[in-house]
């Protein structure tokens, strides 16, 4: 650069000016929101803990676990024993429902990898004799999957909605709004359980490919939560909408399409995450919930739901089988507490209007 | 004042009419009746059954006949029968389908003492609860008390409340025999049902209180209040709490909804005959009407309560007008 081209900058130079600006580089929001929920240690552990728990209940098939179907039936339930106590030598057979593709390869691979090694009944079995552990384990990987899946139709239409309200604006804005104001005021969990259990009759007579039961589960799920979410993101791109880099964008000539991918989404995407993290033990809870009541879930699959209520229904005063109780309470209130706290960590850590201010 | 009346008026006939028409029509247009369940009846007691309760008309007669007011049974509109009015709209939920010589109206008028008095006794514990300890954790901010008592929090809103029901059980019915484990008779067999029922809400309650009393305890009039040297509980109790507290009571309409969702799951675990165990029953057995008139009640309950809500709001908070609810 020539150097009588140069303003007058105090004596300073305007190379090291720029050397310096150019160091300052704008951080993406991911990476300081990760910097954040590092700092946060609940918020950290719970993350890590739902990493291992999710890779776990995903591989469940995997896993050197018996069949949570297979039944042994005996006069007196098996309570938990010590691992080092075990001396239950049991086989494993291949006994399941009907699992899908993926699944059958994942557990013909696990038969592969252990051979017929399996756990002894750590913590313990239940009244037919199934194992506890096993149970568990392929309740978390139904309910974790269930959980995602409704959270992802519940993310998609609340972004959709939210967004398009947003920027159609008027008439449009106030009547799709009013819409989700009138349907927040409905008695949902009423009409989802009448849903679920008209849905469930028909599948006797009409067979079980016209209505499966778990789309019906799904999307009458994730019809009821996207409602939060369209508020939050409709109220996001409003404020986006008339922002001044958005304003910016649109004086320099920017194309809408490119305005919307390159200053919107960015924006509205974390709002988004973290009311997917905070939908997720919702959707858990309600189909916990729904399981309980015997309208989610069927045996013989499982899910935390059922495993909680089987738990329920198994202290009695006649015999205490605690760990029916116990043990699958403890998994499923760790992981729905795990996604609270995490929940709760993200919405600190994204908020983009909150600049690194002190806590 | 009269806007906000007419206006909620006309929003609970709105949510009412949604309910019924979007219920009655899942109910008939899925086919199956209450009648083809178990075992097949004989094709003339089917028809005479259906006749009874009018299941052999075309769905909109049988819609308008439920929603009413008009009766249109069996002599047209207003033959030689003794009751002109009927249906929703006449406040008659019309006979279950289930319970024969029951009409839904007898069930409700059993049932729901009991989960009225389940409900408002968990709310009640749970608010009073709730707040005291929010403003404790406020008050004592960054401390082990307050770090317990968030993590207390934090575990009731995990904990579904069937989960909280056996835990309560297995300790205070089973291990330490001081209540009984289920029944309706006395109130001793309330109190575990009405813990486990408020527990969410007196953990949501008190985070909402501890969030809002922390953010007002920032404001300008409550460090003139310390600067005046009033104590310490005089600033919380009477300054902060009026704008602390706000938040907390717009949720008391979400907790009211929430106490009776529970209660579905929670009178199950009780054996307690309310009307949210009716309602599993009725929905399960296809007794449409009986799981039509609780949706309709329970919609009514919620939607007067939140309109409640919001006018206590503006009560507590005089810069919300009421003309902008």
């Amino acid at each position: 650069m020539a150097a009588e081209a140069r303003w007058d900058l105090g004596g300073r130079d305007v190379d090291a000016l720029y050397a310096e600006a150019q160091r300052f580089r704008g951080e993406p929001i991911s990476t300081r929101a990760w910097r954040k929920l590092r700092k946060n240690r609940a918020a950290w552990f719970s993350w890590l803990f739902l990493c291992v728990i999710g890779l776990g209940s995903l591989f469940a098939p995997l896993l050197p676990i018996p069949s949570p179907k297979t039944m042994r039936p005996s006069e007196r339930p098996q309570p938990p024993v010590w691992p080092w106590l075990d001396k239950t030598k049991q086989q494993f057979e291949v006994d399941y429902w009907d699992l899908g593709v993926v699944d059958g390869a994942l557990v013909e691979l696990r038969t592969k990898l252990f051979g017929k090694y399996q756990t002894g009944p750590w913590l313990g079995a239940d009244s037919q004799g199934r194992d506890l552990l096993a149970r568990i384990g392929w309740g978390s990987r139904k309910s974790i999957l269930t959980a995602l899946a409704a959270a992802s139709i519940s993310l998609t239409i609340g972004v959709v909605w939210g967004a398009w309200a947003a920027l159609k604006g008027g008439r449009t804005d106030r009547w799709m709004m009013r819409f989700v104001d009138v349907l927040y005021s409905l008695p949902f969990v009423f009409l989802v359980i009448t849903a679920l259990a008209l849905f469930d009759a028909p599948r006797a007579s009409l067979g079980e490919e016209l209505i499966d039961r778990e789309v019906v589960f799904f999307v009458v799920l994730g019809a009821v939560f996207w409602l939060t979410m369209a508020r939050v993101v409709r109220g996001q791109v409003l404020a986006l909408k008339s922002s001044e880099f958005v304003l910016a964008a649109r004086a320099m000539g920017a194309p809408t399409a490119w305005i919307l991918r390159r200053h919107v989404l960015p924006n509205v995407l974390p709002v988004a995450v973290v009311y997917l993290t905070l939908t997720l033990p919702s959707v858990m809870l309600a189909e916990a919930f729904l399981s309980f009541l015997g309208l989610g879930v069927q045996a013989p699959e499982v899910s935390f739901g059922l495993l909680v209520a089987d738990g329920v229904e198994a202290i009695n005063a006649l015999q205490v089988r605690w760990w029916l109780f116990a043990y699958p309470a403890v998994a499923m209130a760790s992981v729905l507490l795990a996604l609270f706290v995490l929940g709760d960590g993200l919405r600190d850590a994204l908020d983009v209007r909150d600049k690194e201010r002190p806590a | 004042m009269k806007r906000f009346v007419l206006r909620r008026a006309l929003g609970l006939v709105l949510t009412v009419w949604i309910v019924v028409t979007t219920a009655f029509l899942m109910m008939r247009v899925v086919p199956g009746g209450p009648f083809s369940a178990e075992r097949r009846l004989p094709a003339a007691v089917l028809a005479n059954v259906e006749a009874r309760y009018h299941l052999d008309w075309p769905i909109w007669r049988q819609y308008l006949q439920y929603l009413g007011p008009l009766n249109l049974d069996s002599h047209g509109l207003l033959g030689d029968r003794e009751r002109p009015f009927g249906g929703v709209l006449a406040g008659d939920l019309g006979p279950s389908f289930r319970y024969r010589d029951y009409t839904v109206n007898q069930i409700l008028g059993e049932s729901l003492p009991l989960s009225l008095a389940l409900g408002s006794l968990a709310l009640a514990w749970a608010v009073t609860v709730g707040t005291t300890l929010g403003i404790l954790a406020a008050a004592r901010r960054g401390t082990k008390l307050d770090l317990s008592l968030r993590l207390v929090a934090a575990l009731g809103i995990a904990l579904p409340s069937f989960v909280i029901a056996g835990l309560l059980v297995l300790v205070f019915s089973l291990a330490l025999g001081w209540s009984p484990v289920a029944g309706s008779s006395t109130f001793a067999h309330f109190v575990l049902p009405s813990l486990a029922l408020g527990a969410p809400v007196a953990a949501y309650v008190a985070r909402l209180v501890r969030t809002g009393l922390i953010e007002s305890l920032s404001q300008d009039y409550v460090r003139t209040a310390v600067a005046k040297g009033l104590p310490y509980s005089t600033v919380i109790l009477r300054h902060a709490a009026r704008g602390g507290l706000l938040p907390a009571v717009s949720y008391l309409g979400p907790a009211a909804a929430g106490v009776l969702t529970g209660s579905l799951v929670i009178e199950r675990i009780f054996a307690i005959p309310g009307t949210g165990s009716h309602f599993v029953a009725s929905a399960l057995s296809r007794d449409y009407t009986l799981a039509l008139g609780v949706t309709i009640v329970y919609s009514v309950l919620i939607y007067s309560l939140n309109a409640l809500v919001d006018f206590a709001y503006t009560r507590l908070d005089p810069r919300i007008a009421l003309e902008e609810l």
